[in-house]
């Protein structure tokens, strides 16, 4: 079983052609600028859209374990201690104003949705992307699922931040043609401050890559001001990626605001809620920096 | 686009349609002169008489020549047909002409003199008025509920006709009327019937030495303006175009710009005979490809000039209107005639047919960016990838939804199954919004009343009775009574099959009614083997023939037996009855519980819909479609049958035009969450705003059809968001959905482009935005002159955001 927070079957950005896109849920990261909150906790949870809620209560009459509150003052309160997530309450709104995020799921029964699009897939080169969330936080499910698409002659892709052990990645990356290896700051204290976690492995991860994989490689950076649009730290970036033997491009990700909804329906504060989103087309100095590396850079895929 | 091209495009942009009061007026004179003769020999003489008389205009700077009114845009009146709805617009009701939310049309008070003066002359004999007191009361009650409606062909003449010009143009007219000579001359009057089908063939001499006659009108005035020009090149110019008007459509044209000609004279002569719609152009890019190759060749022609001349005869098709009621306005709006013009596809021998002239007419498309004609790409698996390329980029740039794809083989097995044969299957062209044809073969590639299914689903849930109305026409149980999903689908067909009975009769009548008040000739005598047998389209002169209007609904009935299903039956929300009493409330009933609103949202958001591959939702739509499908087809049999056409049956066509929105208007609350008067499903496309899994997984669902039903066309619009088709790699995902689609042997898909950032726009600017394009359903319209509330389901439908992830 793994866990699986959406399955988007038309995903025309992560990677060739038509493809289906599995995020997987939980991350050992938790980056300020986030733009899917919902992936990072392992668990199961309810999203609230305070603003489609009409009041009615009758979630809080489902709810077996008490957890939802309606406080005249805020409107509804959902108490996670007690919500088990069991989903009652988003099958009783009829308003989509909750929501399920995290769903276990069966290697067959995702290869059995993913198989109803298998000849869009062929028809356009395209194939089967994980992501989450991070895959290699649920290697044994990651590894499952892609060996299966494999044995039914998909293409794969794997988007990572990297923060994983070797076993983990050897373990995944025999089953993947294409890999999306992010790369978020060169230094250590930086890194420490904006996802939680050292940069540590995810270099050394990075340096080791083609010995555990000989596929496709991309990089991507997210650009993301106030942690690492300094020039240097941008330039320190593209350096590391054009060290990787036979690295296609390098693509960048400027920051996005997409995702603040989904902050204030999980009840949290995304911490750059006021960062401005980056105007793509001051971002064109990469692309001359990356050429001088010897390597193209790539603004927004998407 | 050259600056003529441009010039004319943006006059006729300026150019407010008029009514034109000429061909009533030369035809009504001439029809009294001959009452008591036969009535194909009477239509020929009137017929003659208005290519004789009409007046003619030729523009500033144009190639081609041939008007169907005396200006552009201009809209000829045909009184035979029917008469009130233009005596009660004169007077206001519903609105003035000019006035009109869309269509409008102008006149000046001595028009509308001439015209209410010819109109009081037909009154109590025209084809409308005499079928409508023939039919059973039973018929014309489901007329007027709105279950059937047979108003566009009995207001109006038959048409989707399609001649076979790759047939016609290398023996001109005078080959047509050689071989109508030599018939006559076989004829053995001493034997039965032979004296009407000398009347037929003599017609047939008659209306194609009229046609001859109205281009040898138009060489003299070409000759004589030729004479006045100043200015060198165009004298050149007019004189050309004077000794194509000799030559053609009479003889073989001897150039591209002949035969380009020539094929406008037969077009313009058949809607001057009949104001039946529809009348396609065929395999455009074959037929006329060697005259273009030869001129090449030659060096009397380049790609350029090629091009300028497609052009020319784009912006000609955009001169001719059809004046058309009200009502049948809102059922096809924008003006819309429906000419199909059809490009690509196979050779006969399986090869891909594509060739220069393909992308000719592509260029042509993308520059003149014109509602018509309505440009159709057949697909087939060999088709090139870089024509499907250029071809998504021209949907790009018309932004009308044109092309349309169709799929060649698909459409081909759905023929096959019909009964055509093997050897004329590659050929087959779409015909009007989307009907498959055989050119040349094929009397009526649509015809017949309308059905509205989520009406007849409304009837059945309320035992048979209209709500609106109350008129029961066929009792039976109703939704509080039924005690499974299959008790509501087996009422539901029984229902259904009253209405398609009443349909298969309406028709069978309107085909007599017209058999003695509007035979063809000119039109039959294209269309083999009318002049072979003597026969007119409506007698049995075709090979091929088949009855069949467009029915609306399937997919809005399909979700609404889903919804009676989860709701009612499986998760027993709530009981038959109060859901039947929560549609007969509009879900306004706030003291029931749950409330008529909460009852709405469980039936909107929680039940299975069609378009995201569920089966719970998807087998409903395709049980239906099962059923309407194979009953037409096996059941009933058109007015031709055993007359010499085959099959002569009727068939199933789900070609709904933007009835969808009109029909929606006539059908109250429904169980899949929809509310009174709002429109219902397009096509085959998923009910506005059921799809929510993305393109994939509504293309499954429509997979699923049972296709094999579907060769009378099955209306697909997918909406695009306007960056996809900008990249290559956003084309070639766009050909697999595409191809993906055809592999499951479905009809049909077209998409919009148009952001609703841009449309919304446009509602707001309407003078900004005048030749802003778009896909309404089988055609293309301008947005800004459609009405509120068409512009606002055009917007609704949902937007596959396909640059999102
Ligand atoms: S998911 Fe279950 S436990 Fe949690 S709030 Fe909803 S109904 Fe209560
Ligand atoms: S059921 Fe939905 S709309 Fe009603 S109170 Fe709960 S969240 Fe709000």
């Amino acid at each position: 079983m793994g866990r699986i927070f959406d399955i988007k079957r038309y995903a025309t950005g992560d990677g060739p052609g038509i493809r289906a896109l599995v995020f997987l849920k939980g991350c050992p990261l938790a980056c300020a600028w986030c733009a899917n909150p919902e992936s990072q906790h392992a668990e199961t949870e309810i999203l609230f859209y305070r603003d489609r809620c009409v009041g009615c209560g009758r979630c809080v009459a489902v709810c077996p374990t008490g957890a939802i509150g309606l406080d005249p003052a805020v409107g509804l309160t959902t108490d996670l201690a007690k919500c088990t997530a069991c989903g009652r309450c988003v099958d009783a709104c009829l308003h989509e104003a909750r929501e399920k995020v995290g769903e276990d799921r069966s290697v067959d029964e995702v290869m059995e949705l993913l198989g109803r699009d298998r000849r869009y897939y062929e028809n356009s080169g395209g194939g089967v992307t994980l992501t989450g969330g991070e895959p290699l936080f649920q290697p044994q499910f990651s590894a499952a699922l892609l060996g299966a698409c494999k044995r039914e002659g998909l293409h794969t892709a794997l988007e990572t931040s990297g923060f994983a052990d070797r076993e983990a990645m050897e373990l995944v990356l025999e089953h993947v043609d294409l890999l999306y290896y992010d790369l978020k700051h060169p230094g250590p204290r930086a890194h420490q401050a904006g996802t939680g976690q050292s940069n540590a492995p995810v270099l050394r991860n990075l340096s080791r890559i083609r010995e555990a994989f000989s596929g496709d490689l991309i990089v991507r950076i997210p650009y993301v001001p106030g942690f690492n649009e300094d020039p240097d730290v941008q330039r320190k970036m593209i350096e590391t990626a054009s060290r990787v033997r036979g690295i296609r491009r390098v693509e960048i990700l400027p920051y996005h605001r997409l995702g603040l909804t989904k902050y204030a329906a999980l009840g949290r504060t995304c911490a750059v809620a006021d960062l401005a989103p980056v105007d793509k087309g001051s971002l064109g100095g990469l692309r001359d920096l990356g050429r001088r590396h010897g390597i193209e850079v790539e603004i927004d895929a998407r | 686009m050259t600056l003529r091209t441009d010039r004319l495009r943006n006059e006729l942009l300026e150019a407010r349609p008029r009514i034109c009061p000429e061909r009533a007026r030369f035809f009504t004179a001439s029809m009294k002169m001959t009452d008591g003769q036969p009535i194909v020999k009477r239509r020929v003489r009137a017929y003659g008489d208005v290519l004789r008389s009409m007046s003619l205009y030729v523009r500033d700077g144009e190639l081609l020549v041939g008007n169907l009114a005396s200006t552009p845009r201009g809209a000829p009146v045909f009184p035979e047909y029917s008469v009130e709805w233009i005596e009660r617009e004169f007077h206001g009701d519903p609105y003035h002409f000019y006035e009109r939310p869309n269509d409008v049309y102008d006149y000046d008070e001595e028009t509308k003199t001439e015209v209410l003066e010819i109109l009081a002359q037909w009154r109590g004999h025209t084809v409308y008025e005499i079928v409508r007191g023939l039919i059973p009361d039973a018929a014309r009650q489901a007329w007027d509920i709105g279950a059937i409606d047979d108003d566009w062909v009995t207001q109006n003449g038959f048409g989707n006709i399609l001649p076979d010009y790759g047939v016609l143009l290398p023996q001109g007219l005078r080959g047509v009327i050689d071989r109508a000579k030599a018939r006559l001359a076989e004829l053995d009057l001493k034997q039965p019937g032979e004296a009407k089908k000398q009347w037929f063939l003599e017609s047939v001499i008659a209306a194609n030495e009229s046609v001859i006659g109205f281009a040898g009108r138009y060489a003299e005035k070409l000759e004589e303006m030729a004479t006045r020009e100043s200015d060198k090149a165009r004298r050149a110019e007019l004189e050309t175009m004077a000794r194509n008007c000799r030559n053609v459509p009479e003889n073989p044209p001897s150039s591209f710009w002949e035969a380009l000609q020539a094929v406008w004279f037969i077009h313009v002569g058949i809607l001057l005979e009949t104001n039946g719609i529809a009348i396609s152009f065929g395999r455009f890019d074959q037929y006329l490809w060697p005259y273009y190759e030869r001129d090449l060749a030659s060096g009397k022609l380049t790609r350029e000039k090629a091009l300028e001349l497609v052009e020319s005869f784009f912006i000609k098709v955009n001169e001719l209107n059809i004046f058309r009621s009200w009502a049948g306005a809102k059922f096809f709006p924008g003006y819309h005639m429906a000419f199909n013009l059809a490009i690509g596809g196979q050779t006969r021998d399986g090869k891909d047919a594509s060739n220069e002239l393909t992308y000719v007419v592509l260029d042509a498309t993308a520059k003149v960016a014109m509602p018509k004609p309505s440009v159709s790409l057949k697909w087939f698996e060999r088709t090139p990838r870089e024509l499907m390329s250029r071809t998504l980029e021209v949907v790009q740039e018309h932004s009308g939804g044109q092309p349309a794809f169709y799929n060649d083989p698909g459409v081909m097995r759905m023929l096959k199954n019909l009964g055509v044969a093997q050897e004329d299957l590659w050929n087959w062209a779409p015909v009007g919004c989307i009907e498959a044809s055989i050119p040349g073969k094929w009397d009526f590639a649509c015809k017949g009343p309308r059905l509205n299914k989520a009406k007849v689903l409304e009837m059945a849930l309320h035992g048979g009775k209209d709500p609106a109305t109350g008129i029961t026409l066929l009792p039976g149980g109703d939704l509080a009574s039924f005690a499974s999903a299959q008790d509501v689908m087996d009422a539901y067909k029984r229902q259904l099959h009253y209405f398609m009975e009443l349909q298969v009769m309406i028709e069978q009548i309107n085909d007599e009614v017209h058999i003695q008040n509007d035979l063809n000739p000119f039109r039959a005598s294209l269309i083999s083997d009318c002049i072979g047998r003597g026969k007119d389209l409506l007698e049995g002169g075709s090979i091929y023939s088949t009855d069949g209007g467009p029915t609306v609904g399937a997919m809005t009935a399909g979700d609404a037996l889903a919804g009676i299903e989860t709701a009612v039956f499986e998760q027993r929300w709530i009981t038959g009855a109060q859901l039947l009493h929560a549609i007969d409330t509009n879900f306004e009933d706030d003291s029931t519980t749950p409330t008529g609103e909460e009852i709405r949202l469980l039936l909107l958001n929680k039940a299975p819909k069609f378009g995201n591959d569920d089966d719970r939702a998807d087998k409903w739509t395709v049980a239906l479609t099962d059923y309407l499908g194979s009953t037409y087809q096996k059941e009933f049999k058109n007015s031709r049958y055993g007359k010499g056409p085959v099959p002569a049956c009727f068939a199933y066509c789900q070609s709904s035009v933007t009835a969808n929105v009109a029909m929606g208007k006539g059908v109250g609350a429904l169980p899949n969450g929809r509310k009174a008067g709002e429109p219902l499903n397009n096509g085959v496309s998923p009910a506005t705003g059921a799809e929510k899994n993305g393109p994939t997984a509504t293309i499954n669902s429509v997979g699923k059809l049972p296709s094999i039903w579907f060769s009378r066309g099955a209306i697909f619009n997918l909406r695009l968001s306007p960056d996809t088709l900008l990249t290559q790699a956003g084309r070639d995902r766009v050909t697999a959905l595409v191809q993906t689609l055809f592999e499951k042997n479905q009809y049909h898909i077209q998409f919009n482009v148009v952001g609703t950032d841009t449309l919304r726009a446009a509602q707001a600017h309407p003078e900004e935005y005048r030749d802003l394009l778009v896909r309404v359903a089988g055609y293309s319209a301008f947005f800004a002159p459609l009405n509120r509330e068409l512009q606002e389901d055009i917007i609704r439908r949902t937007e596959f955001d396909m640059a999102q992830c």
